[in-house]
Parts: C-alpha cells; sequence; structure tokens
C-alpha cells in the first residue's frame, strides 16, 4: 500500500510540473509585469483603461440581471409544470452550454443585422426601405449574445434545486397558516437563494471575461471590455504591460466572483435533504389556461434555436449577391474539398485530439490523488481549478512575456494545445473525480484479497469503473478545445487556422454563408458532444 | 376538538378511501396498517392536502372540508421531520406564531416554553442540519403544537428513530399530547406503537377502515379477523361449525372445540376460522374444555419467554411459554377456555 502511495505521488509530480511551468509561471509573470509600478500607472492614469474597466462590470451586471430576470419563470415553469416537449427544452437549455461563441455570434449577426432575418422580416411586413431595427455593434447586441447563452445556464442551474424543494416543507408551513406569498418568502426564496447567487456569479464571471461576443457584436474601441482591450494592447498595439496590467486587474474581479460562485455552491450543498416520502411538489399540467408559461416556452426556444437555426439554414442558401436568393445549395459543403477550408477542420481535430490526450492524463492522475489522499484534496483542486478565473487570452499573454524573456519559441500549437488543457483541466478533473469517488472501495479489497495486482485491479475494475467519466471528460475536452477562439487567436503560428479563426475571419471578410457552412460542422461537433455527455456522464463544478 | 369525518371518499384509479369516523376530544387516535392501505391519504384529507371526492369533514362542528389548510388550524408532524433548512430552530418554532402576526415577545415566550418542554434548551440558535434525528423530531413536535392548533396529525414519526430513539419519543409524544390534551391523529404500521399510544385505533385495510376500538379490544375482541391476523400473534383454526346451543360447536378434523363469542350469525355446516391468542392457551390438566392434544415442533427464545409452536390435528398453535418450561414432553395437550375464542367466518 505504501508502495502504492510513494508511486502515486511521483506521478503526481508530472501534472504538478507541468501545471507550474505552462500555467503558474506564465500568469505570475504576467502578475508580476502588470502589478508593477509602470503597468499600475499606466492603467490608473488613463480615463480610457476606467471607462473600459467600468464598461466590463456593467455589461457584466446587465448581462447578469437580464438573464436571471429573464429566466427566473423558466426555472419555475420547469420545475413545476409537466408538459409534452419538456425533456426537449431541458436538452436544448443545455445546448448553450457546449456552442462556441463564435458560432453563437455569426448566429446573432445574421439573425439581427441590418440585413438579418429579423430586419428583412419587418421591411416585408411594414414596407419600410431601411432596416427599422439597429441592434449590432452596440451594447444591445452584447446583451442579447449575453442572454442566448446565459438564460439557459440560469435556468439548468435554478430549476433543478426548485424541483427539488421538498413537498412536506410547503405543506408544514400551510399547516401552520403561511399563504403562497409566505411560503415563497420563506420557503422557496431561502431554498433557491444559494443556486441563485451561484448562478448569477457564475454568468457574470463568463460575461465580464466574454471576448469572441464583444470583440465582433462590440463594433469598437466604445463598447470594448477588459478582455478584448487586453488582446488589441497585446496582439495590435504591443503595449504588454498596459495589457499585463488589465489583466491582473480583470483576474482580481474574476477571482473574487468565482469565490462567491464557489461558496454559494458549498453552501447550497447543505440544502441538499432528501426529499420526504411524498417527494417534492407534483408538477401542474400545463394546459391552455397557462397561457404565459406557453408564450414564455416558444419565447425561449425562438430565443435559444433562432441563431443556430440561422446558421444552419444560410449554409445551404446561393446567393448571387447582396439580397439576392438563389434557394439551396450544396456550394459552401463543396468549398471544404479546397484547403482554406478543410486545413481549419483538420488543425482543429488535431489541436482538440491532443488536448484531450493531455487533459485525460493529466486528469486521470490528478483524480487518483485527491481519491487517495482526501486531507490534501482540497489543496490539490485549488491548485489545478486556479485555471477557471485566469482568460485563455491572459495565459497567452503570460506564454509571450515569458518565450521573450527566456529568449526562444517553442512550437505555437504546443503553446495553444497547453492554453486549451489549462481552460479544460477543472472539468475534466471534476469529471473523472466523481466517477473515481464512486469506485466501491469493497471491489477493490475484493479484488486484492482475490490476488490481483494493483496493474490488473487498474485494468480491471478501477477503469471499467470510470469510463464513462473518462468519455465524458474527453467529449466535453474536444468540444471546448475545437470551439476556443481566444488562445488560437493569440497564440497560433502564421498560416496555422482553426475552425473558430476561420469562422471569425469569413465574418470580418462578410462571407457570412462560408463561415455558416464552417459554423454548421462546428455546431454539429458540438451538438453531437453534448448528446454523449448526456447519455454518459455530467460536467459540472 | 372533535372531529367527524362524514362519508369520505377518494379514488385513485385501481384504490379507493372510504372513511367515516369520530374522534372524541382530546382523543389519541391511531390509524394503523401495512403500507398503501389509505391511512396515509386519509391523513393528507384531513390536513387539507388533499381534497376527498366526496363526503365532509367537520372539526367542532365546522364544516372544514373547503378550508384551505392554512386556515384549518391542524397542525402535522411529517416523517421527515420537514424542518426549514435556513431558519433556526427558534425561528422554525416561532414559524406558525409568526404566521398569525403574534407579537415578538409572545413568540419568543412560546418558543422558549416550548423549547423547554421538549428539553432542548438553549438550542434555539442551531440550525436544523446540526441536530441528530430525536431532535430534529422534538423540534417538528413543538412547531406543531406552537399554535396550540386543533388537532395534531402525526405522519409516521419514529419510523426513522432507532429503537433505544423510539422510546424517549414515545414518551415526548403521551406527554406533549397529555399536557395540551389535543386530539391527536397518530399513523403507524406498527402495531406496538399503535397498542403502547392510542386511546382508539382504526386498522385499515385496502383504503377501507376495517374496525375501531381501544387497544384492548382491537387485540382481544377483534371484529374482522383480518384486524386479529393484523395485531399481534394470533392462532387459526380451520373448522365447521357443528351444532347451535349456549355455545357453538366446532368440529376441526378429530377434535370438537366449543366456543362463546360469534362475529356473525353462524349455521351448522359453516366453514369458520377459530381465533385466540397464544396467552390464552394454558397446559391442559385434564378438566378443562377445549382440549387440544399436539407435539412441540419448535421452541423459539424471546428474551422475557419462550414461543412453542404445536403442531395438532387442527393445524399449528402458538404458545407462549416460561423458563423453566412447563411444556416439558413434545407430546402435549393445550386448553384454550371458550369465552377466548372467537369464530368468524
Amino acid at each position: 500500500m505504501k508502495e502504492n502511495r510513494l508511486f502515486l505521488l511521483i506521478l503526481f509530480i508530472i501534472p504538478f510540473l507541468l501545471l507550474l511551468a505552462f500555467f503558474y509561471v506564465p500568469v505570475i509573470t504576467v502578475f508580476a509585469t502588470g502589478f508593477s509600478r509602470e503597468g499600475l500607472g499606466a492603467v490608473l492614469g488613463d480615463s480610457y483603461c476606467r471607462r473600459i474597466c467600468l464598461f466590463s462590470l456593467k455589461q457584466g451586471a446587465l448581462s447578469t440581471l437580464l438573464s436571471a430576470a429573464i429566466g427566473f419563470p423558466g426555472a419555475y415553469i420547469l420545475a413545476r409544470y409537466k408538459f409534452r416537449g419538456k425533456n426537449f427544452i431541458k436538452a436544448l437549455i443545455t445546448v448553450p452550454y457546449v456552442l462556441p461563441p463564435i458560432a453563437a455570434v455569426l448566429g446573432i449577426v445574421l439573425l439581427i443585422g441590418n440585413n438579418g432575418i429579423i430586419n428583412r422580416a419587418l421591411m416585408a411586413l411594414s414596407g419600410a426601405e431601411q432596416p427599422p431595427l439597429h441592434l449590432l455593434y452596440n451594447l444591445k447586441a452584447i446583451l442579447i449574445a449575453h442572454t442566448f447563452y446565459n438564460i439557459p445556464l440560469f435556468i439548468r442551474f435554478v430549476y433543478p434545486v426548485w424541483e427539488k424543494i421538498p413537498a412536506s416543507l410547503y405543506e408544514a408551513g400551510r399547516s401552520l397558516g403561511a399563504g403562497r406569498w409566505r411560503l415563497f418568502r420563506t420557503v422557496t426564496c431561502p431554498w433557491l437563494l444559494c443556486a441563485f447567487i451561484a448562478a448569477c456569479a457564475l454568468i457574470f464571471v463568463l460575461c465580464f471575461m466574454s471576448f469572441s461576443i464583444v470583440l465582433v457584436l462590440g463594433g469598437g474601441p466604445q463598447y470594448s471590455t477588459l478582455e478584448v482591450e487586453i488582446y488589441k494592447l497585446a496582439r495590435t498595439t504591443s503595449q504588454v504591460t498596459k495589457a499585463c496590467a488589465l489583466g491582473g486587474l480583470e483576474s482580481l474581479i474574476t477571482l473574487l466572483f468565482i469565490s462567491v460562485y464557489t461558496a454559494a455552491g458549498h453552501q447550497r450543498s447543505s440544502y441538499s435533504i432528501p426529499l420526504g416520502r411524498h417527494g417534492a411538489v407534483p408538477e401542474k399540467k400545463l394546459s391552455a389556461r397557462s397561457f404565459p408559461a406557453l408564450l414564455y416556452i416558444v419565447f425561449l426556444i425562438l430565443y435559444v434555436a433562432m441563431p443556430m437555426a440561422t446558421i444552419a439554414l444560410n449554409s445551404f442558401t446561393g446567393k448571387s449577391g447582396w439580397g439576392k436568393e438563389k434557394g439551396l445549395t450544396l456550394n459552401w459543403y463543396k468549398a471544404f474539398a479546397q484547403p482554406n477550408m478543410y486545413n481549419p477542420v483538420l488543425n482543429t481535430i488535431f489541436i482538440a485530439i491532443a488536448t484531450v490526450i493531455c487533459a485525460i492524463v493529466l486528469s486521470l492522475i490528478i483524480s487518483a490523488v485527491i481519491s487517495r489522499w482526501p486531507r490534501g484534496s482540497f489543496l490539490v483542486q485549488i491548485f489545478f481549478f486556479a485555471s477557471l478565473g485566469i482568460s485563455s487570452i491572459l495565459l497567452s499573454l503570460g506564454y509571450m512575456l515569458t518565450i521573450s524573456a527566456l529568449g526562444f519559441r517553442p512550437n505555437g500549437k504546443l503553446l495553444l494545445i497547453a492554453v486549451h488543457t489549462a481552460a479544460v483541466l477543472p472539468f475534466t478533473i471534476k469529471a473523472i473525480s466523481l466517477f473515481y469517488s464512486r469506485i466501491n472501495r469493497r471491489c477493490i479489497e475484493c479484488a486484492q484479497s482475490l490476488g490481483a495486482k494493483p496493474l490488473r485491479i487498474l485494468w480491471t475494475v478501477k477503469l471499467p469503473m470510470i469510463k464513462n467519466g473518462i468519455f465524458t471528460a474527453g467529449i466535453f475536452a474536444f468540444a471546448v478545445s475545437a470551439g476556443e477562439v481566444n488562445g488560437a487567436l493569440m497564440l497560433a503560428p502564421e498560416g496555422f487556422t482553426t475552425m473558430p479563426v476561420a469562422i471569425y475571419r469569413l465574418i470580418g471578410a462578410y462571407r457570412f454563408y462560408q463561415a455558416c457552412a464552417m459554423g454548421t460542422v462546428l455546431l454539429l461537433i458540438c451538438i453531437a458532444a453534448f448528446y454523449a455527455i448526456d447519455r454518459l456522464g455530467e460536467i459540472s463544478l | 376538538m372533535k372531529l367527524i369525518l362524514e362519508n369520505i371518499k377518494k379514488n385513485y384509479g385501481a384504490f379507493t378511501l372510504n372513511a367515516d369516523l369520530e374522534l372524541n376530544q382530546g382523543e389519541f387516535h391511531t390509524f394503523l396498517g401495512p403500507s398503501g392501505c389509505g391511512k396515509t391519504t386519509l391523513l393528507r384529507i384531513i390536513a387539507g392536502f388533499t381534497a376527498p371526492d366526496s363526503g365532509r369533514i367537520y372539526l367542532d362542528g365546522k364544516d372544514i372540508t373547503e378550508v384551505p389548510p392554512e386556515k384549518r388550524n391542524i397542525s402535522i408532524v411529517f416523517q421527515d421531520y420537514a424542518l426549514f433548512p435556513n431558519m433556526t430552530v427558534a425561528r422554525n418554532i416561532g414559524y406558525g406564531p409568526e404566521t398569525r402576526h403574534w407579537s415578538k415577545e409572545r413568540i419568543k415566550a412560546r418558543t422558549e416554553e416550548l423549547l423547554e418542554a421538549v428539553e432542548l434548551s438553549g438550542y434555539g440558535n442551531r440550525k436544523p442540519d446540526t441536530l441528530s434525528g430525536g431532535e430534529k423530531q422534538r423540534v417538528a413536535l413543538a412547531r406543531a403544537i406552537a399554535v396550540n392548533p386543533e388537532l395534531l396529525l402525526l405522519d409516521e414519526p419514529l419510523s426513522a428513530a432507532d429503537e433505544k430513539l423510539k422510546g424517549a419519543l414515545k414518551a415526548q409524544i403521551v406527554e406533549t399530547h397529555r399536557k395540551n390534551n389535543l386530539t391527536t391523529i397518530y399513523v403507524t404500521h406498527d402495531q406496538e406503537e399503535a397498542m403502547t399510544l392510542s386511546d382508539r385505533i382504526s386498522v385499515f385495510r385496502r383504503g377501507n377502515i376495517e374496525c375501531t376500538g381501544t387497544p384492548q379490544e382491537i387485540y382481544f375482541r377483534p371484529k374482522t379477523l383480518y384486524a386479529a391476523q393484523f395485531v399481534g400473534q394470533s392462532n387459526i383454526l380451520k373448522g365447521t361449525v357443528k351444532s347451535m346451543g349456549e355455545m357453538v360447536e366446532v368440529q376441526c378434523q378429530n377434535q370438537t372445540i366449543r366456543v362463546k363469542n360469534c362475529s356473525y350469525k353462524c349455521v351448522p355446516g359453516d366453514e369458520v376460522a377459530l381465533f385466540f391468542r397464544p396467552e390464552c392457551c394454558t397446559i391442559a390438566s385434564g378438566n378443562e374444555e377445549n382440549i387440544i392434544r399436539g407435539k412441540v415442533e419448535s421452541r423459539t427464545f424471546y428474551g422475557s419467554r419462550y414461543t412453542c409452536s404445536i403442531e395438532t390435528g387442527c393445524g399449528k398453535i402458538r404458545v407462549y411459554d416460561s423458563y423453566p418450561f412447563q411444556i416439558q414432553d413434545s407430546d402435549c395437550q393445550i386448553a384454550v377456555k371458550p369465552e377466548n375464542i372467537i369464530l368468524f367466518q
């Protein structure tokens, strides 16, 4: 047993050193550069930087408020009503989890742009010659994209908690004289509070660190955020010190909200009391009388599905010029025979597979350590989960700085794999360690008593028990890596383009239909990943 | 308060609940029956959580059938306690008084009084998740009686407790009932709980109240064979009515057994079941009526007594024995007095 532990600790040194080299060193370099007198001075003395910082907070707060306000009735409906298609809605609100932001951006541009579906429909209806809605390239567009992602996220966070409130709590309250309002105030709200705070904190972090949505839909310096500004400072104007200072500031705010999220999530687990004998509150049937609920469901389906449907539909639409439609075509898919279209697909698959291998191997070692060393697991988790609060842009900036300090340039693809691995590692560790923790110790002891050696136990007992966790983690890592644009924009070597970067460039070149074909392929990869994860396990933090 | 359940009916497809029952002021009444027999459904109908398909419920003369649960002044204690996890013990107990807009001083005084009554003084600021099962149960009980309810409902409150804790909690429930003179309905499938706690018991079977009576009546004079078998240990012998007179003579294989109590008007030739408790059997000395001969098949130790299983010509009979054994030989004779036997159809 002691030998096993020693072997595990030696093995643990590999991920420890890798994370130290590929995460902590670059991040600390960014902080050291950013929090220098020069860096802080450049940021604090610059009114533009202050404005960017305030705008980042503002759009994050507004996105969170809107997502929570619009998502709250959705959580109620999913928790309290039963209706045909409920499983479809549950699946639909999961899709944005794995949908690459650049694909969502493309869908939203085609939907709400001046020449988008909504404006064209309104022009056809009203006979107007100019598009009536000007939603792109401003705060409204950012909020629409963020709520597209985060209304479903909010619902997914809150409704499972809501539907598990034991019916006996309401019945006890009613028997003691409480009416509907008092029950909502004293039973429902406190029960939901932690899930509500956790969802809001997570949504805020995601919106605050949002990159490609702001980069494309913000439209310029007026609607720029810290994340976009760091990218521009580092890549376009080479003001690396200023970029580092902004990155440090962004990380501090992000870590604060991640702490709130973690604390709320931890508190939430103390409410997980088992449902009583009578279970949860029985679901109501959705009937014609529940008109507002029906209306909401239609709105939710349209809001979530339309950007994705728009991409898919446009990828089959042929055009000879602006507004002149030629009907359905497969031309945009035939273009995949050309190197500029198939190379990004191959590059994306290459990077994603490499990320999967790295993330799985590291996660297996770390999960084994966590399971065998429960006292230290908290520290191990903090060490490996820290990448959650650091954006890919900031990490890429760290690589650029470290590389220039060391005086050599490693392979850009290797750095991209490292960035992607760091981004997915907290999730893959969680997915695998969840299954690891469920391994029945008695089975292992049984195998030992029957004479099995450690490797045989690993192969015949442990791995079969955690295989779903490994598959889940692998598929999730693949989907995230395939859709990641931030690191690819910062680090990819010249001529090496991934699918999200290709989509970004095609949008910039107004080649929307080719972008849609590429987007649809990416979308299918992500939906297939979601489907597989849904079947095999779960991804959470 | 007096509770009247009048022709209550509730249909769930294959299952129908029918109930007619009257409870007296201050009575401790138990609904006893196996799982799925309808006792909890009836409790929920009384509480107002489930609406009956037909029938009326009267509490202290008032028809409360249509009154929502929050206006009935009927408190309930659930099996899983249903303590509000976000509130302290004191706030849980004060929840009912708060909804009734009692003054803060009055709520505080009542909470402290009840905490003392359930022996949890000093626990007011603790959260439910820091309490043991027994403590949670006592808080739930205190919360339920804080508002001086007209009726207290207890839904299998001891089913999650271990044997040692059960004793203490039972004493707490009895004490609470006695001190507050509360009309109480207790739901359980545990006959021992029902026997030791109740003034009266209703035995449920497949949605119907099979019989209602005091524990003694249910035990020694059950009105149906089902109730007789459900409560305590029983001996059932099959036979045919031979003759009628002051007593009924029943032929069981080669033995004639005289019976004083009939649950129905029988006639000679009827196939019947004879019921008597193991403790009603004595070792026959030779002069008694109803001597049944048999062979000791097994002897099981139960701590304070032994139970002997005796194979007779009429079937197996269970008899209690003490140590040193009264039944010493494998061949034995058992006597059962005619007044201790009940004849069922």
